[in-house]
């Protein structure tokens, strides 16, 4: 489902597109500490709460590289069965989640678009995948043409980055082989979200322990995809868990499932346990939050990076400004593949979407970038907001115009301007183009049709982004009075 | 009877052999036929779309010399846009339905409906809802999107559109069918039959770039359609070819059909207050694919 709808965001119902990305865990904290929202706030409590309650329920059903990674997993076992080993987990994942968190909350994104899981299966698929996926779609679409059968549809796809291929083809190779050898290894040793995850599961109200019935046949540990079972010692280490629940599935004795914590009576005190085994979590988790309060006002210092390219690219309408844009982009790059025409590509540096127009234009009648953004980077607009949203602004060269230079009508230019922005007027006989900035929305159709060289109309960045007036009239049709045939 | 001398009997019989041959040799010559010959426009008006455009071809003589059974049919209106019926940008669906029905009654074979788009091409086949009338009515949506649609043609005669890559369709079908909406034009002054040829090419930026008018008059030397339906019912009279507003359309309810390209589009530019001779393509292409006179054409008018 997850592969469906990151192939092809731009078609895939939005209601279900909306649930899969607004459940991701990184970009509703984003959007929760860039915006305050009551709904970032709601969803996050949700997340909180459940893993309270269950565990890491997240990581086997909402997060999408842990899906690819059970599907790796499965498919590996299908060739050799899988025969995990407990070990003790590294530490390091607590010095990755404490250098991701605060440079995410200080404004500085790159770490965390990184190493979050959503952000990396969107890179994954986006960059590397998709490609694929429309070579593909492309092969069965020529060949059915041939039959005068056109259900499939010939798509460009996304615009061709070879780094972006690399760095996504190269992940896709890590996650392969670390989940083939170490099963859910990229959870348990650098994921921010997991050890977060497992920073509050550690005290969650359901845990799955061994109980007597264990006969040491040792088939859950070799099942656990997250090493967390120890049979040697009949322990389980819960703040692994991944709640995959291989190992209920293998146990012939039923000795291992969900417990409700609080009524093992060795630590019943009115409920609540009180020993200093418990207790450290918890100490941990307010240390934590304390960190991540205090970095929050980094966001000001490293506003002077985000500003670094300010007015340097086109960025998609919704987007607002460089500023907005990096500071809560994550760059899963779903943008990029949800994009009609194929004109946003990843920024060279920080992978960010800026608008290319020599592959096309933005299409006025679109909003789809803004409607996939699960982080707000580029803002939900509707349609109508979008159609009054100035991303740039026209500079035309009059010297450089066929018109001017040749003495012929062209016009290309105005024909393809969706508000009006570029119209001609009337001299010498000749239709030469002219400009109105105050109309213009910066889409890049004239920028993009000009058949002069050098090209005599572009598109120069607007930083902040604005509003254009409302001046298209609210007008009516008329009907004609019946006066015959003009000939 | 008096009786003839055999000099004058001959001289009877010469000079009426001479009369006699003298208009089927003279047949299709303008100079001597008040109507070129074959040549006809049917203009009907003060109906909906789909009215005017049954009573136009049941009207319209050339339809009886077509032979449509078994054939395959290319129709090509106006889809060049991502916009709705109601702004009138694109030829009106429901005309283009009639039209696919039209054909397919008649036992056509297969029926294609395309045009090369100008914004994206699946939202403009869907929202201007050409695709969904069309496919309805039963016939193929063909993508115009791929280069290796189209094949390269030389145009012999032509002054600035030397060579060309034309959709394959407009070779592989037997009746090309030009269905434009009228609308004026900010660099041609007006977007009509001739200028609808623009969406059957793969690279119009060519003709923009190398004089736009004689461009469109050269490549209307190569693209011949056999009929050319001119949607009036909603024609934009000013802002085109995309228009912005509801006041740039005005509901005119008429509709031209003809076989002569540069006759219904001289009666489209008197359509919209334009001198036919102004516009410099219709006077480049003025004997050549066909007549800018409409005195030339034996026109019919129709009312609803």
């Amino acid at each position: 489902m997850f592969f469906l709808a990151f192939l092809n965001p731009g078609k895939t119902f939005i209601g279900l597109l909306s649930a899969l990305e607004g459940s991701q865990a990184i970009p509703l904290f984003i959007k929760f500490i860039t915006s305050f929202s009551i709904a970032s706030l709601i969803l996050l409590s949700i997340l909180f709460f459940s893993t309270l309650l269950f565990g890491r329920i997240y990581c086997s059903f909402l997060c999408p590289l842990g899906i690819l990674q059970d599907l790796i997993i499965f498919v590996k076992n299908k060739i050799s069965p899988n025969k995990f080993k407990y070990f003790k987990k590294f530490k390091i994942r607590y010095a990755i989640l404490l250098i991701s968190a605060v440079s995410a909350i200080g404004g500085f994104m790159i770490i965390i678009s990184i190493l979050d899981p959503y952000s990396l299966f969107g890179r994954i698929v986006s960059d590397f995948i998709r490609h694929i996926y429309i070579l593909a779609n492309n092969l069965t679409a020529t060949i059915l043409e041939s039959f005068d059968v056109f259900i499939i549809r010939y798509q460009r796809s996304n615009p061709f980055s070879l780094i972006s291929i690399l760095t996504a083809s190269t992940f896709l190779t890590i996650i392969i082989a670390a989940s083939a050898l170490k099963g859910r290894f990229w959870c348990y040793t650098i994921c921010p979200v997991g050890t977060t995850l497992s920073l509050i599961n550690k005290i969650s109200l359901f845990q799955i322990k061994i109980n007597s019935k264990c006969i040491s046949c040792k088939k859950c540990e070799q099942s656990c995809k997250s090493t967390c079972i120890d049979i040697d010692n009949k322990k389980l280490d819960f703040e692994d868990c991944v709640a995959c629940y291989n190992c209920i599935d293998v146990c012939p004795a039923e000795a291992i499932g969900y417990e409700y914590i609080l009524k093992n009576p060795s630590n019943n005190k009115k409920g609540f346990s009180i020993s200093r085994r418990n207790f450290i979590p918890v100490i941990k988790g307010v240390f934590i939050s304390a960190i991540m309060v205090s970095s929050y006002p980094l966001r000001n210092v490293t506003k002077v990076i985000r500003q670094k390219d300010k007015n340097k690219f086109i960025l998609p309408p919704g987007s607002k400004s460089t500023e907005n844009l990096l500071s809560r982009c994550v760059s899963c790059h779903l943008c990029v593949s949800a994009c009609p025409t194929n004109i946003i590509k990843p920024s060279k540096g920080m992978f960010q979407p800026v608008l290319d127009y020599n592959r096309s234009f933005c299409e006025y009648n679109c909003n789809s970038c803004s409607q996939v953004c699960p982080t707000d980077a580029i803002n939900n607009i509707t349609l109508s907001e979008k159609q009054k949203t100035s991303i740039g602004e026209v500079v035309f060269t009059e010297e450089l115009c066929i018109v001017s230079k040749d003495s012929v009508d062209c016009g290309a230019c105005a024909e393809h301007c969706p508000t009006g922005a570029v119209v001609t007027e009337r001299r010498k006989n000749l239709n030469f183009p002219v400009t109105d900035i105050s109309k213009c929305i910066g889409c890049g159709a004239c920028e993009f049709v000009c058949p002069a060289e050098p090209i005599a109309i572009i598109v120069k960045p607007k930083d902040p982004h604005s509003k254009i007036s409302d001046t298209i009239e609210k007008s009516i049709e008329k009907t004609a009075d019946d006066d015959g045939f003009a000939f | 009877m008096e009786n003839l001398t055999r000099k004058e009997f001959l001289k009877k019989c010469l000079s009426v052999t001479i009369i006699a041959t003298v208009p089927s040799f003279l047949r299709d010559k303008d100079l001597f036929a008040q109507y070129t010959y074959g040549k006809y426009l049917t203009a009907v008006k003060n109906g909906s779309p789909s009215a005017l455009f049954k009573k136009g071809m049941s009207n319209f003589p050339p339809i009886e010399r077509l032979s449509i059974k078994n054939k395959k049919i290319l129709i090509k209106p106006n889809i060049g846009w991502d916009k709705s019926p109601e702004s009138g940008a694109n030829t009106h669906p429901d005309i283009v339905k009639e039209a696919v029905l039209f054909f397919i009654e008649k036992g056509a074979s297969k029926v294609y409906v395309m045009d090369h788009t100008c914004n994206q091409w699946e939202k403009s086949y869907k929202n201007s809802g050409i695709e969904y009338a069309a496919k309805n009515a039963g016939a193929i949506m063909a993508p115009a999107h791929r280069e290796s649609y189209y094949q390269a043609s030389r145009i012999s005669g032509a002054s600035k559109l030397k060579s060309t890559k034309i959709h394959e369709l407009v070779f592989e079908s037997d009746i090309f069918v030009n269905i434009p909406v009228l609308k004026t034009h900010h660099s041609a002054n007006m977007t009509s039959a001739m200028k609808n040829l623009m969406g059957v090419i793969w690279d119009r930026f060519y003709l923009h770039r190398h004089d736009l008018n004689q461009s469109i008059a050269d490549l209307s030397r190569l693209v011949k359609p056999d009929i050319n339906i001119v949607d009036a019912y909603r024609m934009m009279h000013k802002n085109g070819p995309r228009g912005y507003s509801k006041s740039d359309t005005i509901i005119k309810k008429q509709l031209f059909i003809s076989n002569d390209i540069v006759a219904i589009d001289s009666a489209s530019a008197k359509t919209l207050g334009i001198n036919p001779e102004s516009l410099r393509y219709l006077k480049a292409a003025d004997g050549i694919s066909g007549n800018i006179n409409l005195n030339k054409i034996s026109i019919k008018r129709f009312s609803i």
